[in-house]
């Protein structure tokens, strides 16, 4: 059965083009899908709508129906309850995503608590243990350090953490890796390959080459729509959209002679002209 | 005579504080029209290393030279000989422009220093000037009198190469020029980085952790890892065999589709 269910999925600001048209797309309980695209694309807006962390006037229409159960109208309340629990979200920028003014064990201890409710001594172990999980290596140090005392890969991990240590079935990740140098991001996909192991994931990025390692299925979004999914090292044999084939050309810097100009995505897809 | 000479060069900061060692005991040489990538993981002093070049830092020991003289606790006035030679292109548009100035101030503003003006060599800028430096980076000239924020990503890079070549430098310093942009528009600024930096025979110093990046635009490439030049060499050879494990690491942890 699948966990997630779009369908339609279409979101507006105003009156401009709809950020998000019509989407569609199903992910089992232990799948991953990658949803790949430029900024403005709509693939940060999807996950947010699926979050339930749109803005108050985004105009949302469609399904996106989670573990049967509709999101699309669901009261922030009953939202508030799915995010700690059975729903959650990785950010790009770990600086931001915490909050500079707690030491991290707290802020892990708070998604401990509010998971298992359990009584104050066992809090600290479960954080020590989510801490180690992720590949911390001085958990106790870590867990009493703020943000701004960890490196940009323990930062991200600490994330990680807190976003495993509900438990949750859905985890979505919005450019998790971006921010990260090769050898941080190398050890983030790896830790995130382990760790959604029996989760479902929507992950989110603009580089075909990160969401390679962690799924193996993609969607393509192109002006607020799916213009091609399917599995993902098919797709990139045989990308069946000009943008797609942009897209896979433009990143392969390295098979392209020096004498030779790069190819761009502009060489295969040019955007229609605004009405 | 090289065009930068860093000698016996280290560097100190204070943060949270205790004292990092940012760079040791570096010994680097660019000669004029060359093309250097410097590559290596966050914290590894890549950044640092740039900033020296260009007096943005100073080093805690060592010298450091360009054409020759040192730059060393020169004081203001005396910088506009370095000002009107050797630019730099930051990894972030949006932070690097001034989003309260048009883009005809933003692009202009190397040749606006004193120190700058007092060059026979340097035009007025004028529009004649401004709309070349638009064109040789594919901009409109019609974009002049638009701020950074009614610019898209790619623009806004292109703006600030604009910048740093308009006072014909001869050293351009790029700090990961294309890794805050969409993949999608990253391939037109490297194609424009490169075809400047081979007609006017700049030097380029490239400092990047994308390694693809750095074997397109560099001949010769070093290799630092926690404040120190571990590996060097010609970008070709330095990429493909890589001896220190560092650099193995850093090739094998490259991403390719």
């Amino acid at each position: 059965m699948n966990i997630l269910e779009v369908t339609d999925l279409t979101v507006r600001f105003g009156r401009n083009r709809p950020a998000v048209d019509s989407i569609s797309f199903t992910l089992g309980a232990h799948d991953r899908l990658g949803i790949i695209g430029q900024s403005g694309s709509g693939k940060s807006v999807t996950s947010l709508a699926i979050m339930g962390l749109l803005p108050e006037h985004a105009q949302v229409s469609g399904s996106i129906r989670f573990d049967g159960r509709e999101l699309v109208g669901l009261p922030e309340r009953e939202y508030r309850k799915l995010r700690g629990d059975a729903v959650s979200m990785v950010f790009q920028e770990p600086m931001t995503a915490l909050d500079p003014t707690m030491r991290v064990g707290r802020q892990l201890g708070e998604v401990v608590a509010l998971h298992h409710g359990e009584r104050r001594g066992s809090i600290r172990d479960g954080v020590l243990d989510w801490l180690g999980r992720v590949g911390i290596t001085e958990p106790a140090r870590i867990a009493d350090s703020y943000p701004h005392e960890l490196s940009g890969g323990q930062r991200q991990r600490a994330l990680v953490a807190m976003a495993l240590a509900n438990e949750p079935a859905l985890v979505l990740c919005d450019e998790p890796t971006t921010a990260l140098d090769v050898l941080v991001q190398r050890q983030i996909l790896r830790l995130l390959d382990v760790q959604l192991r029996d989760r479902a994931t929507v992950f989110v990025s603009h580089d075909l080459a990160v969401v390679r390692e962690v799924c193996p299925r993609v969607a393509v979004m192109l002006e607020g729509r799916i213009v091609e999914q399917g599995d993902i090292e098919q797709i990139i044999a045989e990308p069946r959209h000009p943008y797609t084939a942009g897209l896979i050309a433009s990143a392969r810097i390295d098979r392209v002679p020096r004498d030779q100009p790069l190819p761009s995505v502009a060489d295969f897809y040019t955007p229609a002209e605004e009405a | 005579m090289s065009l930068v000479e860093l000698r016996s060069v280290a560097a100190t900061y204070r943060r949270a504080g205790r004292d990092f060692v940012a760079l040791r005991e570096v010994e680097l040489a660019i000669e004029a029209g060359e093309k250097v990538g410097v590559v290596g993981g966050s914290g590894s002093g890549k950044t640092t290393l740039a900033r020296l070049m260009l007096g943005l830092l100073k080093p805690s020991a060592g010298d450091v030279r360009f054409q020759g003289r040192s730059i060393i606790g020169l004081p203001e006035r005396r910088r506009g000989w370095l000002r009107a030679s050797a630019s730099m292109v930051f990894q972030d548009p949006n932070s690097s422009l001034n989003p309260r100035l048009r883009l005809r101030h933003i692009i202009a503003e190397p040749l606006l220093s004193p120190a700058v003006r007092n060059r026979s060599d340097v035009p007025e800028p004028g529009q004649s000037v401004l709309a070349a430096a638009m064109a040789g980076v594919g901009l409109d000239v019609d974009l002049l009198d638009r701020f950074p924020h009614q610019l898209s990503g790619g623009q806004r890079q292109r703006a600030a190469i604009a910048r740093s070549l308009i006072n014909d430098p001869a050293l351009l310093v790029a700090d990961e020029p294309v890794s805050a942009l969409d993949v999608s528009v990253r391939a037109q600024v490297l194609n424009l980085l490169s075809d400047e930096v081979s007609q006017r025979g700049l030097a380029l110093v490239l400092v990047s952790h994308d390694l693809a990046v750095v074997g397109r635009l560099c001949d010769r490439v070093i290799v630092i890892e926690h404040g120190l030049i571990v590996e060097q060499g010609p970008v070709g050879q330095v990429l493909t065999n890589p001896t220190h494990p560092y650099t193995e690491a850093l090739v094998e942890a490259t991403l390719s589709l």
